[in-house]
């Protein structure tokens, strides 16, 4: 039987996220501003949270991603804060733990209007944790780059 | 005349990054005697039919043989680069030569191989699936041809892999250690805890229906061949995979619109890039840029066992996968010879990047590669004589900067001295007339005062001159006018676009009969500040005045070059946009 082609909807993520959403969201409170770019490190509250202030209603098509230590076969999800995509990191290729990377990624456009900044959280999945809250010292830096 | 300082102008250079552009040498072949078509178009059908009878071929030589199926597939696992800024350049030679050895074996010497436009057509190409009516269909990696086990696979292969590592030569085996297996053992396979873990084995799947997605939720084959965006309930794994998101023509030409070459692999950078970032060697992981981390990284781990593991060349579609990439990586270069930019790492990561060497290759001979092995080497199309039709991305490539405008080089003039200590030597006028992209983006920005993300653009003005006898002691000030009027510096409606200079020529000497050099300013600044003072509407020209100056502040060298400019020749300005 042919399966009907899916789609990465918000509902369908955010019954996936449910758990960690709940836990992460607990924990969030409230986080203070930082000018761009934001460094994970420097959050004092919740380490899987960016908030990036932009000076228009666009969210920047590409951004600046590092990270650091990673468990083996990690991804990167990230999280518009309604649960919609922003964006992520695939790993291809990579045996055992992920060494610290850079990556250029492409955000997807907020469902959401955007006034003032956004406020992105970064999950690492694994085959053994599921999705959790990335923790401190695993995303250590996102900033918008500009349009060309 | 004003005041214009040389140390304003050189702050300013800085501030707006010009860019210098010299003829490449590896220039764009277009009259390659093989052309690779889109997979899915009628044209690629015989190249298609040729690609199976190959491929059965390969699968049914012997273990031993340098070109079975397999150990042509072992081949990526020992030196694929993945994550770094060699990812493109190993990839252009394993199908390249593959590419040959499959004109060998299928008869056909006309045999192109097709790519794969995921974004085009999301979805495996027809032609890869077995069905009932084709159950035995070698290019569906499920079928019956490949090693059902990972048992059936050790028994041909184990000792085949061992005697191959022992025949190795020590720089080979080097590279093996770099990547992570110092041996014999840990190459075929490694265990932790008694799970394995790493190595050959490893990554052929435990059964070969797993080759493609293969569970009780979701399942790769014939009635179901889309790239989709998986649901976390859909993968065994348990997250998401946006297959198709991923592989949209907007990520594509997002990807394909960076100026540089590669990111530094830390601290601060103002550009993007189309390469990974810098590493020390290929086995190292730093990053990804656009292209390898969205397309490609997606696409290879929504496939299944087969195309998510290092042995990934096992399924058949690797290879119309990694034509598309090397594709893009043909559109990206053919656009950036377009707009005067490099193709090239900086100068000074040439030497680190051009001296890598990959020694893993076989020829159509069944030979080890030898003599062609650096990466400055795998750059080259050439060896392969190939081109590509066009496909998504292809739109971007634009003309040839000398088709964009035609610019009219109206005037050359001596001018008076601008500034003590510094001498303006000659001046032009140029009033190329916009291109249309230009001319319309220039309207929406007046239009719509501050550009949003969609229309803000880079633009690029390279202006074309033979030197003066003494290239390298000036500075080359851009100055920027709507056609309207003349551009002459510190009119109110004139705004510098650029500055620059060479470096390591002091004292060189140019004569009239050198061949033009390329330099390639970034206006954009300067055409946003005219738009913002409502200069700039649907059509207008844009004026350029070049204007040299000494960079010896009051130096008597001044004055000896103050003659000798006026043997350099402007002969153009050309504009686009990106």
């Amino acid at each position: 039987m042919r399966l009907s082609p899916p789609s990465l909807s918000v509902a369908a993520l955010a019954a996936a996220l449910a758990p960690a959403l709940g836990a992460t969201l607990s924990l969030a409170g409230t986080v203070a501003l930082a000018p761009a770019p934001l460094m994970a490190d420097q959050m004092t509250e919740d380490a899987a949270l960016f908030e990036i202030p932009l000076t228009t209603s666009d969210v920047p098509e590409r951004w600046r991603l590092d990270h650091g230590p990673l468990p083996a076969k990690a991804q990167i999800t990230l999280l518009y804060e309604d649960g919609s995509a922003f964006s992520g990191v695939q790993f291809f290729g990579q045996r055992g733990a992920i060494p610290p990377g850079r990556h250029q990624i492409i955000a997807e456009p907020p469902t959401q209007p955007i006034r003032g900044s956004i406020r992105v959280r970064a999950f690492i999945w694994t085959p053994t944790t599921g999705l959790r809250p990335a923790t401190p010292g695993e995303i250590t830096l996102l900033e918008p780059l500009p349009a060309r | 005349m004003p005041d214009i300082s040389r140390r304003h102008l050189l702050s300013t250079a800085a501030a707006l990054g010009v860019a210098a552009s010299l003829p490449s040498p590896m220039l764009a072949n277009t009259q390659a005697r093989f052309v690779r078509k889109n997979a899915f178009s009628p044209d690629a059908i015989p190249d298609l039919e040729s690609y199976r009878r190959a491929v059965e071929a390969m699968l049914n030589l012997p273990p031993d043989h340098p070109h079975n199926w397999y150990r042509y597939a072992m081949i990526h696992m020992s030196d694929c680069p993945h994550g770094n800024w060699w990812f493109f350049a190993w990839h252009r030679p394993f199908i390249g030569y593959f590419e040959q050895i499959i004109r060998e074996y299928s008869g056909d010497s006309n045999f192109a191989l097709p790519y794969w436009d995921w974004s085009a057509e999301p979805k495996i190409p027809p032609q890869f699936f077995v069905t009932p009516s084709d159950p035995d269909n070698p290019l569906d990696p499920t079928s019956g041809h490949y090693y059902e086990t990972q048992a059936d696979f050790a028994a041909d292969f184990e000792q085949i892999v061992k005697a191959l590592y022992a025949s190795y030569t020590p720089a080979q085996k080097a590279q093996l250690t770099l990547r992570g297996y110092p041996d014999a053992d840990s190459y075929w396979a490694s265990y932790n805890n008694g799970a394995l873990e790493d190595g050959i084995l490893a990554n052929i799947a435990t059964n070969r229906a797993l080759n493609r997605w293969n569970t009780a939720d979701y399942k790769i084959d014939y009635q179901n061949p889309d790239l989709v965006d998986l649901t976390a309930q859909q993968t065994p794994w348990g997250r998401p995979v946006p297959a198709k998101t991923n592989v949209e023509p907007s990520k594509i030409r997002t990807g394909i619109k960076a100026p540089d070459f590669a990111m530094p692999a830390s601290g601060a950078s103002q550009s993007v890039y189309f390469n990974s970032p810098i590493s020390a060697n290929h086995h190292m992981f730093t990053g990804s840029a656009e292209i390898e981390g969205f397309p490609h990284n997606t696409t290879h781990n929504f496939l299944g066992n087969a195309m998510q593991s290092l042995m990934s060349p096992v399924d058949p579609i690797f290879f119309l996968h990694h034509c598309n990439v090397d594709r893009l990586w043909d559109v990206w270069e053919q656009r950036q010879r377009n707009l005067g930019l490099s193709t090239q790492p900086l100068t000074g990561d040439q030497q680190a990047f051009y001296s890598e060497e990959f020694l893993f290759y076989i020829d159509v001979a069944g030979q080890p590669v030898t003599g062609h092995t650096t990466a400055r080497d795998a750059m080259e199309i050439t060896p392969f004589d190939y081109s590509y039709t066009p496909g998504t991305g292809s739109e971007l490539i634009g003309a040839p900067l000398s088709r964009v405008v035609a610019a009219n080089f109206t005037a050359v003039e001596e001018a008076a001295p601008i500034a003590a200590g510094s001498v303006s030597l000659a001046k032009g006028a140029l009033n190329p007339t916009l291109t249309e992209e230009l001319a319309l983006t220039a309207n929406s920005l007046t239009n719509e005062g501050l550009p949003n993300a969609e229309a803000a653009r880079d633009y690029l003005a390279t202006v074309t001159f033979i030197p003066p006898a003494s290239a390298g002691s000036l500075v080359y000030e851009l100055y920027v006018a709507p056609g309207n009027s003349e551009a002459v510096p510190g009119n109110a409606d004139t705004v510098l676009g650029g500055t620059f200079e060479f470096f390591g020529m002091r004292g060189a000497k140019h004569s009239h009969h050198a061949d033009p050099l390329h330099i390639t300013y970034n206006i954009t600044d300067a055409v946003q500040a005219l738009n913002g003072q409502g200069l700039l509407e649907k059509d207008t020209e844009l004026s350029f005045a070049m204007v040299t100056q000494s960079n010896e502040v009051g130096g008597l060298e001044a004055a000896a070059e103050a003659t000798q400019m006026r043997d350099g020749q402007l002969l153009g300005v050309s504009v686009a946009s990106i």
